[in-house]
């Protein structure tokens, strides 16, 4: 938070409770024509208040329910398949990584995902966890995707871009939804969803289940193990006790049994556990003259645990059984011992003495045992000042935490506070110049980060808009990026270090402009956005690598330390393009071209070693999905995704695919009951990889069900 | 969505041109006698007066023009703002027209002896401005900005032909509406189920019921919070229960709204131009009375449509089958 003086808080605090308490009053009976004139809500995740797309200060894409259904989507990896500048992958069957222009990472760290406004952001893993969600695809009623820094919004995760993910309120719906997918890769899914009202409050109850055996089997690796386990439930309520007051409280958990490995190690998979809930709770005041106040508080916590066994420890040494059980046959050990010891591995007689200790210890690696946990509250106030201007700003305070114990690995246990404070304004200067500003302001652990927004949108006409814009953003590490201490130890001693922490980790920088031409058109509706953008990302938090001196060295001789050390600039354009070509046929296109520059320090000792990371993003990227309704009951579609070949960071190289998808859909109702069989074919040609040469895709076909029941 | 307005030339009001009788002739007397300060200014002047400088009120101010323009290019049209009237002289008894309501107030107030015609006004805005005003020694009239119930209704048996049943929410300013909406929709066979919300009620415990059983919902303007409130849980029940609603704005249809009918910015400044024709020409005999708009601009959702399921001709054919329909309705 910035520096306030504690006046100043106390006098926000008390207008605050002034906004809350004045509510507005209806026995003027009067109403007037910006009554009737006045907007209704299209976009909130830009600047905190609604906007029309072609007056926000970033692009946007909005993916809605019907979009989703048309393209047979079966995961979220399918779904930012249709959003440009997206790179959206498996990095294993049960683990995605979905990135707006960043590197194929297999931790995609700087793009924010929130659902219904909740954080999703794991800082214990520096990205988002998308198996501990705890949502289904059909709970979501749209998603709201800024494409471009949303920091001066959303804050420091939101450094690339921002996702916010809004599920289907309790209102929208009723009854008993009954759900199932069976199709290839063991793929066993199911869910429920009731809705119905208690008294004055409507409620949704969710409860999932999936089932999946992973990637295929591939020559020479075998089968992968990839899939995963998922249970996950949630609960939600709406109460609206007046014309203006909204009180919406959320619940959930999900628990996800997926195997694990890590990209850029050479492990095999293991079993892994990942466990979930959280709570939210949002108060929404509407005030006069179009005025909202919003408090919002949630807690999130994610528990996670992998341990892979190892055995005994004295083969990792070299050392056969016998060798081990002669060291230790006699306790306490004796002096010749540890002198024989120290004599082969150059100890100190403790060290020695601990190492003969952990000979026959059963070790493990892994993650071990992680928590992350965070607790945000935040306040909001939407206004309009004037007719031609209107604003949010905000506080927020956060408190994220993690803690992971591992006997042979990374122990730590970390807290962090953090404030922010938020303004953003739009001012009709003209009848076709529309002027957007903004900012947030954090206070981190890193010091106090400004991101600020500015753009100019005019309207050349009814149809056609430009807008230029520019942004600062910054991107406080995460608090594992900044306390990353992974160490393998045993009894003790440490044998290998594998990553390190720069002590004087700092923020990354963005430096964002953009020019953006959007096009509006009504018969046939059509919808085009164009978007060229030159984004230059500095201090990037990346590895280098650094000799290590452990006393003993199992496994190599380097750790990778983080530290500022990359540079990336990102040039291109992309473009989208949606039609309701007719009443029946829908089309929506989309392309990216995107040229990336960049260099890191990889190796500074014994001579630095400076590479890029120019491949790590597809060149060329572009979708292109046909819906067509063939009647009242049956609808057809067609996806077509193309990338381009490229390297994955932490990943290997794969080359360019072009793939695509079908899904037939057939509507039925019986009485006041309906539902929808649906049958969707993945990959309708050769097997291609996606971040690893054994993530084979190959073709797949699901069958799924809904039934809706009164 | 789109839009279809501006040809409701065939249910204007035909002012009978023919007959030139007594009260013609002292209606022609006093139209002389108005004109007089106008004459004063050359041609004839008239003021536009804003509330303030919104795309909306510009545009209407450009209909305006434009059929002044056309049918009486003497007229010398000045422009000016609400919140800059200190600015304005007109000349005594020179017409002001004012846009909005808050221009509309302001103009009232302080040329108690300049006609005024207020545009962009709602009924509610215009009986409380005429409730609280000072006493003026000049004329006043109004061309309301909303569309008569009677439309609403048509519009709604026109998009659900066989419906019966309408749901509709009333609020404090809509609930004077109550009386007409029944009587019309009686005439018209439909039964209407209404509920009342004020600022302590529970809006989704109110909706909900309206929207079991009804074949439509029709939404009526009202204040803005009201408007806000309703519109964001209607939409969402009435695509729950697959009721189409019909809306009072283009943000409405937008927003999910099947259909909605409204005047828009061109429609008012037309008929607003057409109002001084009338006026100056001598042809409207009682220029200064409340007048409900004769245009109107209908906006249809085809995708709502569709994700209703109902079959729904284009809009300018729905359109068109609205304008005959009321045309019918004014037949004796």
């Amino acid at each position: 938070m910035p520096p306030r003086s504690t006046t100043a808080r106390t006098n926000l605090a008390a207008s605050m409770l002034l906004a809350a308490a004045t509510g507005p009053t209806l026995a003027a009976e009067i109403s007037t024509e910006g009554d009737l004139l006045a907007d209704i809500p299209l976009v909130n995740a830009v600047s905190g208040f609604a906007q029309r797309p072609e007056q926000a200060p970033a692009s946007v894409t909005i993916i809605d329910r019907a979009l989703i259904e048309l393209s047979g989507a079966q995961n979220f990896v399918d779904i930012f398949r249709l959003v440009p500048g997206f790179q959206s992958y498996h990095v294993s069957h049960n683990r995605y990584g979905i990135s707006y222009h960043g590197i194929g990472r297999e931790f995609a760290n700087q793009m924010e995902v929130m659902v219904d406004g909740r954080s999703v952001y794991e800082t214990i893993f520096s990205t988002v966890n998308w198996g501990t969600l705890g949502i289904e695809l059909a709970d979501i009623d749209h998603i709201e995707i800024v494409r471009g820094s949303n920091a001066p919004m959303q804050g420091s995760n939101a450094f690339m871009g921002s996702v916010n993910i809004v599920t289907r309120k309790p209102v929208q719906d009723s009854g008993l939804s009954l759900r199932s997918t069976l199709g290839d890769l063991g793929t066993r899914n199911a869910s429920l969803r009731y809705n119905d009202s208690l008294g004055a409050v409507d409620y949704r109850l969710s409860l999932g289940y999936q089932h999946s055996d992973g990637f295929p089997a591939v020559p020479e690796e075998g089968f992968l193990g990839d899939g995963r386990e998922l249970f996950h439930g949630n609960a939600r309520g709406t109460y609206t006790p007046t014309l203006q007051d909204t009180v919406e409280v959320q619940l959930g958990f999900a628990q996800d049994r997926a195997d694990w490995y890590e990209g850029s190690e050479p492990v095999p998979m293991s079993q892994s556990e990942f466990t979930s809930h959280f709570q939210t709770v949002n108060w929404t005041r509407s005030l006069a003259s179009g005025s909202e106040v919003e408090v919002k508080a949630y807690h999130n916590r994610l528990k996670a645990r992998n341990f892979v066994p190892l055995g005994p420890f004295y083969p990792f040494l070299g050392l056969d059984k016998a060798t081990a059980d002669f060291l230790t046959a006699v306790k306490p050990t004796p002096q010749p011992i540890i002198d024989l010891v120290r004599g082969m591995t150059g100890l100190d007689a403790g060290n020695a003495l601990a190492l003969i200790g952990a000979l026959n210890m059963e070790v493990s690696s892994g993650f071990g045992n992680l928590l992350s946990e965070r607790h945000d509250v935040e306040f909001k106030h939407s206004l309009e000042p004037s007719e031609r201007l209107r604003a949010a700003w905000g506080l927020g305070a956060r408190r994220d935490g993690f803690e992971a114990a591992h006997p042979f690995g990374f122990n730590a246990d970390v807290r962090e506070n953090y404030w922010r404070a938020f303004a953003h304004g739009e001012w009709q200067a003209s009848g076709w110049l529309t002027l957007n500003a903004g900012a947030m302001v954090e206070d981190t652990f890193v010091g106090t980060l400004v991101s600020p927004r500015v753009s100019a949108n005019v309207a050349l006409d009814p149809r056609h808009f430009l807008r230029v814009g520019y942004a600062r953003g910054n991107r406080a590490p995460s608090l594992v990026e900044a306390n990353e201490a992974s160490i393998a130890s045993v009894n003790g001693l440490v044998f290998d270090i594998l990553r390190l922490s720069d002590p004087n980790l700092h923020e990354e920088r963005l430096e964002s402009f953009e020019i953006a031409y959007l096009f509006r058109g009504a018969d046939p509706c059509l919808n085009f956005d164009l978007r060229l953008f030159d984004e230059k990302v500095s201090d990037v938090i990346d590895d280098l690598r650094e000799p290590t001196t452990p006393p003993v060295s199992l496994f190599d001789s380097n750790l990778r330390r983080f530290e500022n050390n990359g540079y990336w600039r990102f040039r291109g354009a992309e473009l989208q393009l949606d039609s309701q070509l007719t009443d029946s046929t829908f089309a929506r296109l989309h392309y990216t071209n995107t040229d990336m520059d960049s260099r890191m320090l990889r190796e500074r000792l014994p001579a630095p070693v400076w590479m890029t990371r120019d491949d790590r993003m597809a060149r060329h990227s572009a979708g292109l999905l046909l819906g067509q309704r063939l009647s009242e009951s049956w609808t057809l579609s067609l996806l077509t995704y193309h990338q381009s070949a490229l390297r994955w960071e932490d990943g290997s190289d794969t080359d360019s695919f072009t793939r695509v998808d079908a899904q037939l859909s057939w509507r039925f109702s019986a009485g006041h009951s309906d539902g929808v069989v649906k049958l969707v074919a993945q990959n309708l040609g050769s097997n291609y990889a996606e971040f690893d040469p054994t993530n084979q895709f190959e073709t797949r076909v699901f069958l799924s069900a809904e039934v809706n029941l009164p | 969505m789109t839009g279809a307005s501006g040809k409701a030339t065939n249910i204007a009001a035909v002012i009978s041109g023919g007959r030139l009788g007594l009260a013609a002739l002292v209606g022609a007397m006093a139209l002389c006698l108005l004109l007089i300060p106008l004459g004063a200014r050359g041609e004839g002047a008239v003021t536009l007066i804003l509330s303030a400088d919104n795309d909306y009120y510009r545009q209407a101010a450009a209909a305006f023009r434009r059929t002044v323009a056309a049918t009486h290019p003497e007229v010398a049209l000045a422009e000016g703002r609400a919140g800059d009237l200190e600015r304005l002289t007109p000349a005594p008894g020179e017409l002001l027209v004012a846009l909005g309501t808050g221009a509309t107030g302001k103009v009232l107030a302080r040329y108690p002896d300049n006609p005024v015609l207020g545009l962009f006004v709602t009924r509610s805005a215009w009986r409380d401005l005429m409730a609280t005003g000072n006493p003026r020694t000049a004329p006043q009239g109004v061309i309301f900005i909303d569309q008569p119930i009677a439309r609403f209704i048509h519009l709604a048996t026109l998009l659900k032909p066989g419906a019966r049943t309408l749901a509709t929410v009333f609020g404090p300013v809509s609930a004077l509406e109550q009386p007409a909406l029944a009587a019309e929709a009686s005439r018209q066979g439909l039964e209407v189920i209404s509920g009342h919300l004020d600022s302590d009620d529970n809006p989704v415990a109110t909706l909900t019921p309206l929207f079991r059983g009804a074949d439509l919902f029709l939404a009526l303007p009202d204040q803005g919070l009201f408007n806000r409130t309703v519109a964001r849980w209607a939409l969402y029940l009435g695509f729950k229960h697959k009721v189409p609603l019909v809306g009072f704005s283009r943000s409405y249809t937008e927003a999910g709204a099947l259909a909605s009918l409204l005047s828009s910015p061109e429609d008012i400044g037309r008929e607003g131009g057409e109002w001084l024709d009338g006026y100056l020409s001598g042809r409207d005999q009682a220029p200064w009375r409340e007048i409900t708009p004769r245009y109107f601009t209908l906006e249809i959702n085809p995708s709502v449509a569709r994700a209703l399921g109902i079959a729904i001709p284009s809009e300018e054919a729905l359109y068109q089958q609205l304008v005959e329909r009321l045309d019918l309705d004014r037949q004796p």
